[in-house]
């Protein structure tokens, strides 16, 4: 029997999201007051928010990103799209490796991890669950995987609760698409 | 009195000849604000991991902490025999970033196969082996309750009754319901009054919140069956599961070679001067274009960013300015703190040969547990520890430590007269002591997650927050570490 973690048979509890979600103390005046010192700061600030507080869903991000985005083409990167997911994966950096040696990273190495099949980084540790899976880490596929990894595959040794914000993961992929 | 206050102005007046050719009732007049991007309030694991990070993506950082040392809880105690840990020892196979910074900074890890001898109990003045407790008449626990030894009765009852499988999951509004005291959680589901006083020994239950918890019994289970195929039972008395499946390379715990401290001075050596030790806070002042913080020996910053990587009981003496609102100030002015006091010592002779119980032991009296640590290859003798954790380390510290080490000894010789001269004490150490902590760990009392265990930490116009209070997911060192990291991620994604 091969269990590594116990979880409700496919019912992963979903956060409480949505814009109502915000704390109290994180007021207009105060997103205001960031954004017009640097632009996509509403962004970050809502991200901000919505992670110290557990949410999932982000709709104010996504909106101020969606905008700029739409005049990016899809082939090159935007340099700033990157330059936020460099950033970003501060997230991700303690458990994987940007390089194929992962080295004492407790995480599988994410070199070109875009398209490399699921659980499949030699010498690394997987759980059961990932192991069972049979997909490949398409951008699609990380993008729902970013959104909440334990709501994706039950089960999962990552402890990452998600990146809220559609537009963050994809800054986010754009720059693991580069390793 | 006014002796007192004129020889210390003196001292304070000797150490610095810069405040000699300024008026004494305004010695800040002579520092000028020196400036940075990011201000760290806090050397401890928290505030030095957040200090490198920022300071890994060119973000200019400063650091200050309140005593003459980094690592917060995290302190070897390197002059004292055997060395012992007053704070945080074990790193969990799932300790992704101390595990990541430990091979950064080139700190050693390793196994730790220091395990612990088998624990007899002396409750209601009687002695019983641990394999004679389940039947013994001094049990009047419930038949589904009198497997649990009397220092596991509240973690093995919590464990049963817990409900999270997600490790962000106690912050979910669907689980509020566990955010009550463990004695009511433990009286709504019937747990008998014999294993509610046994709980209460280690633990109070009246101001612990089972939720908060919860959470730390689904951490640790995690951390226990991280890459491994076994669902492994993860109560143990103190910390993580350390027990090795047959067959396995690796350890389930590891130390740092040379003592816990190693890390934290690794973290600071590697930010140089940018840490500046003892640095108390009196103010921060966010009411201008940046953030003012002023220390009590007059020196001044000016900062985008402040990071208050203290607990919340340093930072209740802070003076700030707009002052914290709502939930978020219920939070800084009411969040619990537990205590922990150890005494470590030596053992002269095995005095379990002479009475026939074992080594290590519980009781329901003042001295909550002995715990005896099995020798290394090589070495000649056994070590101890005596802990007191909540109720039990609350009375204990109202001594000074010298009359509590005494007390600890004479109580012990009293309830265990074997042991008389054979147990030596090197050291004794009370986390709520310590002026700058005042508490091993952040304790969420009934109620708390659910009022503000979310809003807390949202940042409070450039004053970010960390420490291990101010985890989402993780436990022990790891849980500072990674809060350091959050408050890290929130400023590169304002700065």
């Amino acid at each position: 029997m091969k269990i590594p973690i116990e979880h409700p048979g496919g019912k992963a509890s979903r956060l409480p999201g949505g814009r109502d979600a915000f704390p109290p103390g994180f007021t207009t005046r105060q997103r205001g007051a960031t954004a017009a010192k640097s632009p996509g700061l509403i962004a970050a600030g809502a991200l901000c928010a919505a992670l110290l507080c557990g949410t999932a869903a982000l709709s104010l991000a996504d909106q101020d990103v969606a905008a700029r985005q739409d005049a990016a083409a899809d082939e090159t990167p935007d340099p700033r799209l990157l330059a936020q997911g460099k950033r970003l994966y501060i997230l991700c950096q303690a458990c994987h490796a940007t390089e194929a040696d992962p080295g004492d990273k407790i995480g599988p190495h994410l070199a070109g991890i875009v398209d490399r099949p699921v659980a499949s980084a030699k010498g690394s540790v997987y759980s059961d669950a990932l192991r069972a899976q049979d997909f490949v880490w398409s951008e699609e596929n990380l993008d729902l995987w970013l959104q909440r990894p334990a709501e994706m595959v039950p089960g999962t040794s990552m402890s990452f609760v998600g990146l809220p914000g559609e537009e963050l993961r994809r800054a986010l992929i754009a720059y693991l698409n580069t390793l | 009195m006014s002796v007192k206050r004129r020889q210390v102005l003196k001292g304070a007046l000797s150490l610095s000849a810069l405040s000699l050719s300024y008026p004494l009732l305004k010695p800040a007049a002579g520092f000028a604000a020196e400036k940075t991007t990011a201000l760290v309030i806090g050397g401890g694991l928290s505030g030095l991991n957040c200090a490198l990070l920022l300071s890994d993506f060119g973000i200019d950082v400063i650091l200050l902490e309140g005593s003459a040392r980094v690592g917060g809880r995290a302190h070897t105690a390197d002059g004292v025999e055997t060395r012992p840990e007053y704070g945080a020892s074990e790193v969990g196979r799932s300790y992704a970033r101390a595990i990541d910074l430990c091979s950064r900074l080139d700190v050693q890890l390793l196994p730790d196969i220091r395990s612990l001898m088998p624990m007899s109990n002396y409750v209601d003045g009687t002695w019983v082996r641990s394999g004679e407790w389940a039947d013994s008449p001094v049990n009047r626990m419930d038949d589904s309750e009198r497997e649990l030894p009397p220092l596991m009765v509240g973690m093995g009852l919590l464990s049963r009754l817990n409900p999270l499988k997600n490790l962000d999951d106690w912050l979910s509004p669907e689980f509020a319901a566990y955010d009550i005291s463990m004695r009511e959680l433990f009286m709504n589901n019937g747990v008998s009054d014999a294993a509610l006083r046994l709980a209460g020994v280690p633990m109070d239950l009246r101001m612990t919140s089972s939720l908060g918890m919860m959470q730390e019994r689904t951490r640790t289970l995690f951390d226990a069956n991280f890459g491994r195929t076994q669902t492994q039972a993860a109560d143990t008395p103190f910390g993580l599961a350390a027990t090795r499946e047959e067959g396995e390379e690796t350890f389930p715990v590891r130390t740092i070679d040379g003592g816990t401290s190693r890390l934290p001075e690794a973290m600071a050596a590697a930010l140089g001067d940018r840490v500046r030790l003892g640095k108390v806070v009196a103010g921060i002042d966010m009411s201008g274009s940046d953030a003012e913080i002023r220390c009590l020996d007059g020196s001044r910053y000016s900062a985008d960013f402040v990071v208050s990587a203290m607990p919340f009981t340093t930072l209740r003496n802070i003076s700030i300015s707009p002052g914290f609102t709502g939930r978020q100030a219920e939070a800084v002015l009411t969040l619990g703190y537990r205590g922990t006091t150890r005494a470590w010592g030596v053992i002269e002779e095995p005095y379990w040969e002479d009475d026939g119980l074992e080594p290590s032991f519980f009781t329901d009296e003042t001295v909550q547990t002995v715990v005896v640590l099995d020798k290394l290859p090589g070495e000649d003798t056994h070590r101890f520890s005596v802990i007191f954790t909540g109720p039990s380390s609350a009375r204990i510290d109202q001594l000074p430590d010298e009359q509590a080490l005494a007390l600890i000894e004479s109580e012990i010789a009293r309830i265990r007269p074997s042991t008389k001269g054979k147990m030596r004490f090197v050291d004794l150490y009370g986390w709520r002591k310590n002026p700058l902590i005042q508490g091993c760990r952040h304790l969420f009392r009934p109620s708390q997650i659910s009022r503000f265990a979310r809003e807390m930490i949202v940042p409070h116009h450039r004053l970010h927050f960390a420490g291990e209070h101010t985890r989402r997911m993780d436990f022990g060192m790891e849980a500072a570490l990674e809060s350091g990291e959050r408050a890290a991620f929130e400023i590169l994604q304002r700065a």
